[in-house]
């Protein structure tokens, strides 16, 4: 081989290598950017808290419309899989498109997501079932110190930058405490946090910002919704969120009060007595008048047949209940609405809201709306994600209470104290001039759970939970 | 008509029509009362088991009597095959008492014409069974054939996970192949019925 021909044989060997690695970093730049056009993080920095409702951020990077699916198993090793499957339609399109929601999520035996786009599965992923976990989460935002991060060993903690901290109060559901260590959190995702129930402490760090420190008074506290917002120096540093409400069995104990009854049987003897007396005029008709008594007993049946159709038939196929409970304190608390079904035939029921079924059922989700298949005769519970509401009881600073709201109070109950009826708008609760009505029991069964000191009252339309301030104070140690 | 009319109130007359109309009546008075939930019950399921059981009551009933109308006088058949009929039809106010109350998803019309239609349709297969079975010199073996050939249609139907004959799975829901197979079976059962009444002799008129 001559010197020229080497020659050119080692450019084309060149021009070959260069060409396939060129093909292959084109190649892989491909792989990763398809696995770069969807990512999702579930919880807050990827730690969900199990039988919470749990925020999550979807990122898409130039993906047109996408099918985001997110599978919850549920069942148990008696009942088999049981299935609730979140999914949602969302619209991409060039450039970063980030959709940020709230998802309940049970415990789970398997939980898993798929983006998909243009049948293409684009993204997906799954969180381990031994990290279901229904204990209350930490967040940290900023650097709080070493002497503040060893107040919170023990729990779940997590950090997460002060951008992330969602605005809605769905979503600190599960949160027990943020910690706030740099002022550019924003103030309406900490209060969002305080309503849910969370201990929201701020740092000097925070209180530097204006708006944060505007929040609490100096060295003090403020109770605001069902949690508080605490600064560093009132502060007492405690293993556990002992501060909240249980809003979980609050919620359980008012979904399972005063439920939609059945429609009762009617008594059977008289049914009986009804049947036979038919059956013996139509034998009789049939046996003694001959063609006649041939009409005369189709007439009598369909007479009957009319008769017990208004008396036995149930007036809807379907019963619905809709109520509110509202837990807070000073004015602002956490909505919970539960939606009650009972369906008499088997159906596929849809409720129009996000939400979840208490029962361990199987449904399908989607960011407005519950389906589920039921059988027959059968009850069905959902509970719509959280959000926050007015809350017309007040606590004054003598103790005493008022009705700040615009509609008249039914019924007022304290625990430990008494109860009073028909309490005006814009009044204060007087002690009863006569004896009240005996509580429903809605009001018996949140008074069990509520803290010595706090209020349940009723509009007539919602329920409210007022827990006084100096109740969460005291509780903390 | 007035032939039809003195057959049928004299058919209505026979010790046999007034007694399988009482004991059909009978059966699903108890089987409502049976089948009706308690007071402390949740669901009313009373329509399900009642259903079930008035279609294979009437079942059985039209196709023993189908049996045995297959060698009587073809005038006399017709009226029996309308005793059958109207039996079939005066039951319809228990059904619809136990619907009412249970709320099942199976639409109303269906149980409404599925009960005179599985009458007629069960008939002429009584007629064509109690044929067959005299053709093969069988007849005595009738009353065991007769619950035989309906376990025989409803093991079929179960086997082939159809529901074409079967009374029990036609009565809870709304079935196209039973609607098929019975309105068939009741359409060859009226032309012959015609048939046959045109073609036989009127009462005698006695003096």
């Amino acid at each position: 081989m001559s010197g020229t021909a080497a020659q050119r044989w080692r450019i084309a060997r060149l021009v070959a290598v260069i060409g396939v690695v060129a093909l292959v970093g084109a190649a892989s730049a491909q792989a990763g950017g398809a696995s770069r056009s969807a990512s999702l993080e579930l919880g807050f920095g990827g730690a969900v808290v199990a039988d919470a409702w749990n925020p999550f951020r979807l990122v898409l990077r130039d993906v047109g419309p996408v099918t985001f699916e997110l599978a919850i198993d549920r069942g148990t090793l008696r009942d088999g899989e049981r299935w609730s499957v979140y999914r949602a339609e969302l619209p991409g399109g060039s450039g970063l498109s980030v959709v940020e929601d709230e998802v309940f999520v049970p415990v789970w035996r398997s939980l898993s997501w798929t983006v998909r786009s243009g049948g293409l599965t684009i993204a997906s992923g799954s969180v381990a079932r031994t990290q279901a976990d229904r204990r209350p989460l930490d967040v940290i935002v900023g650097e709080p110190g070493p002497v503040v991060r060893g107040g919170v060993i023990g729990g779940r903690s997590v950090d997460l930058a002060a951008d992330r901290l969602p605005l809605r109060s769905a979503a600190y559901d599960g949160v027990g405490r943020v910690i706030v260590a740099t002022p550019s959190a924003r103030p309406q995702a900490l209060l969002a946090a305080a309503v849910a129930g969370a201990e929201v402490v701020l740092t000097p760090a925070a209180v530097a910002n204006a708006e944060l420190s505007a929040l609490v008074p100096a060295g003090g506290e403020r109770v605001v919704g069902a949690g508080r917002l605490v600064s560093l120096d009132a502060w007492r540093p405690s293993p556990d969120t002992a501060a909240r409400v249980d809003q979980a069995a609050l919620l359980s104990a008012f979904a399972a009060a005063e439920r939609i009854a059945l429609p009762r049987p009617a008594p059977v003897l008289p049914l009986l007595v009804a049947a036979a007396g038919y059956a013996l005029a139509v034998l009789l008709v049939l046996r003694f008048a001959g063609v006649p008594g041939v009409t005369a007993a189709l007439v009598l049946a369909l007479g009957a047949s009319l008769a017990v159709w208004a008396p036995l038939r149930p007036e809807r196929p379907t019963l619905d209940a809709s109520r509110d409970l509202v837990i807070g304190a000073e004015g602002i608390g956490q909505r919970w609405r539960v939606h009650e079904r009972v369906t008499l035939p088997a159906q596929t029921l849809v409720l129009d809201v996000a939400g979840w079924p208490l029962s361990n059922v199987e449904a399908r989700l989607g960011p407005a709306s519950v389906t589920v298949d039921l059988p027959r005769w059968r009850h069905l519970t959902v509970v719509e994600r959280p959000r926050t509401a007015a809350l017309p009881l007040l606590q004054q600073a003598d103790g005493a209470w008022r009705n700040q709201g615009a509609v008249p109070l039914t019924v007022v109950a304290i625990r430990g104290g008494e109860h009073v009826d028909d309490v005006p708008a814009d009044a204060l609760v007087m002690p009863p001039s006569r004896d009240p009505r005996p509580l429903p029991s809605i009001a018996l069964a949140l008074l069990e759970l509520v803290p010595e000191g706090a209020a349940v009252a009723s509009d007539g339309a919602q329920w409210f939970v007022a827990l006084p301030s100096a109740v969460l104070a005291e509780v903390a140690p | 008509m007035t032939d039809l009319a003195a057959r049928l109130d004299a058919r209505f007359r026979d010790s046999d029509a007034v007694q399988v109309a009482t004991l059909v009546m009978a059966a699903l008075v108890v089987t409502l009362g049976f089948a009706w939930p308690t007071p402390g019950q949740g669901a009313n399921e009373s329509w399900y088991p009642f259903a079930q059981a008035r279609s294979v009551i009437l079942a059985l009933l039209a196709l023993g009597y189908g049996a045995s109308a297959a060698v009587e006088p073809p005038r006399r058949a017709v009226v029996t095959g309308i005793m059958v009929l109207v039996v079939a039809l005066v039951a319809i106010p228990f059904d619809v008492a136990a619907y009412a109350a249970s709320y099942p998803a199976t639409p109303l019309w269906w149980s409404l014409v599925s009960i005179p239609l599985a009458a007629t349709g069960y008939l002429v297969a009584g007629v064509a069974l109690g044929r067959l079975a005299r053709a093969l010199r069988l007849g005595v073996m009738l009353p065991i054939l007769v619950p035989a050939t309906l376990a025989g249609l409803l093991f079929a139907d179960l086997q082939l996970g159809w529901t074409v004959f079967n009374p029990l799975t036609s009565a809870l829901n709304v079935s196209p192949w039973f609607l098929v197979s019975m309105s068939t079976l009741s359409l060859v059962g009226v032309v012959a019925a015609v048939i046959a009444w045109r073609g036989s002799v009127p009462l005698e008129v006695r003096p």
